[in-house]
């Protein structure tokens, strides 16, 4: 049984000039999986977390965690979910980092041990020597931080994580990802929705794209990335007199000589053999290859638009 | 829900109000401060008064210095939360809200009260004159009791007024000045006109004033008390359930 089942789910907002931010969507989630939710702004990710996390209700259609209905079952289907919302907020600022994991563990239904799993729960997401240190105080990846410890406190076995890196520094974000990463390892089912790609890129083993409101995309992150039609982009750069070019290569001058572009379709000794030919008998004064992100393949695939 | 629940999510209410409030100054400002200078003032105005005008000059101060602090600490549990995010961290908790809301306004409700007594046993001890018109210690505590557990009530159906309402200034502002002039907390009803005296009757720490001043328990007095913080809570209930099922149905409250 999947761990998150969703299934037809239709969500309108408004009366008379409504507004269907899903419509039809469908998905699940295995244990031990994270799954990466991908969409442009008003795609319907929040929409999809929020009725997920029995914050709101869907028009039609059903949504089961665990095999509970988070519509008829929501206190059964909460006690096995973890929801850690993106930015600052969402925690009790006057309180010690410690008393409000103390405080949402208890009503997560920990009776005993509660302190001494709040400082476990602190020590994982390393903020253990700022267990009485006011949340008002902590930085913002701090409080992003103990956001998730406290998502994780009742060992939920699934994790709903809406932006999780929002407004964190590079540091900061990287650990982030470093603690959801080992959360899968121990069979926790994650659904992640960031607008970084670089953090599904680097998490999920799953990627589902959402656009107008539907499951534009369900597919492995390795099969998604293929989705671009190219592995990478290749940049030459050089003076003096420009190359010829060939079929999928772009050339332009510039103020200093010329700049090729050209999407490599794979990466073998072939293709290093095809750029030593193009490039041979001509200044190049610099060469970059970016291989293809899930940005690109995004941008690809939806056009610029959700 | 189990009762079992219910108590543990409203002792983890409590808790939580405890560390709030040792960092909050309105316990300081409407529970300390604001009866000591009612009360003074109140005593000052008449000068060397007869024991009967203290006892109801303090009755009065406290019922009202309890009203101000159910009003603005209270009232407005469930608004500030939600302001702050936590709202939806609890909601989406398996305990229910109710009971932790009841908590936290229980704990308000008793560290009001118990600071109210503070204050007039200090000032029953530095005025000259004879001693004020108030019941017994044993009477005195059980009227405490009752009002801190009525308190409660109130700040759960405030909050879920508040709450639920799209302008909580205005719920606020309109509570504060009608219950101050017609509550029949320190303006004694009978100095009201006849068609004005009925708002009194609705207000529970009103009957708990009288039976202060009065220097006893009564039974009319106690089963409004009680008849109106049941309906109080129940109302509370009954407007939170609905103002969090039409969050959910319909996306209103902002939770995220």
């Amino acid at each position: 049984m999947a761990v998150l089942e969703v299934v037809d789910v239709v969500r309108r907002f408004g009366g008379k000039h409504a507004v269907t931010a899903l419509q039809g969507f469908s998905m699940t989630v295995e244990a031990g999986e994270i799954v990466g939710l991908l969409g442009v702004n008003g795609a319907g990710k929040t929409t999809l977390v929020k009725i997920v996390a029995t914050l709101l209700q869907p028009t039609s259609g059903t949504a089961r965690v665990c095999g509970y209905d988070v519509t008829v079952r929501g206190r059964d289907a909460r006690t096995h979910l973890g929801v850690v919302f993106g930015g600052d907020r969402g925690l009790y600022g006057r309180l010690s980092a410690v008393d409000n994991l103390i405080f949402f563990g208890g009503l997560a239904g920990i009776r005993r041990g509660l302190r001494r799993r709040a400082m476990e729960a602190l020590e994982h997401v390393g903020l253990a020597d700022r267990a009485g240190t006011r949340v008002e105080t902590l930085s913002r990846g701090m409080r992003q931080r103990l956001h998730l410890a406290a998502g994780l406190l009742h060992q939920p076995r699934l994790l709903l994580l809406d932006e999780p890196t929002t407004g964190l520094d590079v540091v900061e974000a990287q650990r982030m990802r470093d603690h959801v990463a080992g959360l899968a390892r121990t069979g926790v089912a994650v659904l992640l929705t960031s607008h970084y790609p670089v953090d599904v890129d680097q998490l999920a083993n799953r990627v589902v794209v959402l656009q107008d409101g539907i499951n534009r995309n369900d597919l492995p992150i390795a099969r998604f990335r293929e989705l671009a039609g190219f592995v990478a982009e290749v940049r030459i750069t050089g003076t003096g007199p420009q190359p010829r070019g060939g079929d999928g290569q772009e050339i332009v001058a510039t103020a200093d000589g010329w700049t090729m572009t050209c999407r490599l379709h794979r990466w073998d000794a072939a293709t290093l053999a095809m750029l030593t030919e193009i490039t041979k008998g001509y200044a190049v004064t610099d060469l970059q290859v970016t291989p293809v992100g899930l940005e690109g393949v995004l941008h690809s695939l939806l056009g610029g638009r959700g | 829900m189990r009762a079992g629940d219910a108590l543990w999510a409203g002792w983890r209410g409590v808790v939580l109000q405890v560390h709030e409030a040792r960092r909050s100054s309105n316990l300081l400002v409407h529970g300390i401060v604001q009866p000591l200078v009612v009360i003074s003032l109140g005593l000052y105005a008449r000068g060397n008064a007869d024991p009967a005008y203290v006892g109801q000059v303090i009755a009065g101060a406290t019922a009202l210095s309890l009203w101000t602090v159910v009003l603005w600490n209270s009232g407005t549990l469930l608004l500030r939360d939600r302001m702050a995010g936590a709202l939806a961290t609890i909601m989406v908790r398996p305990y229910p809200l109710v009971a932790v809301l009841l908590g936290r306004t229980l704990l308000v409700a008793l560290t009001t009260i118990v600071s109210n007594i503070l204050v007039v046993l200090l000032i029953v001890n530095v005025r000259s004159g004879p001693p004020p018109a108030l019941p017994g210690s044993v009477t005195m505590l059980a009227l405490a009791a009752l009002a801190a557990g009525s308190a409660a009530c109130l700040g759960v159906l405030l909050s879920a007024v508040v709450v639920a309402s799209r302008g909580a200034a205005m719920v606020i502002d309109t509570f504060i000045y009608v219950i101050f002039v017609l509550g029949g907390l320190l303006i004694p009803v009978n100095l009201l006109p006849a068609w004005a005296r009925w708002p009194a009757e609705l207000v529970s720490l009103h009957h708990v004033a009288v039976m202060v001043v009065d220097r006893r328990i009564e039974i009319t007095p106690l089963l409004a008390v009680l008849a109106l913080s049941a309906a109080y809570l129940g109302a509370g209930m009954v407007l939170m359930g609905a103002a969090m099922r039409r969050a959910r149905r319909e996306g209103t409250l902002d939770l995220v």
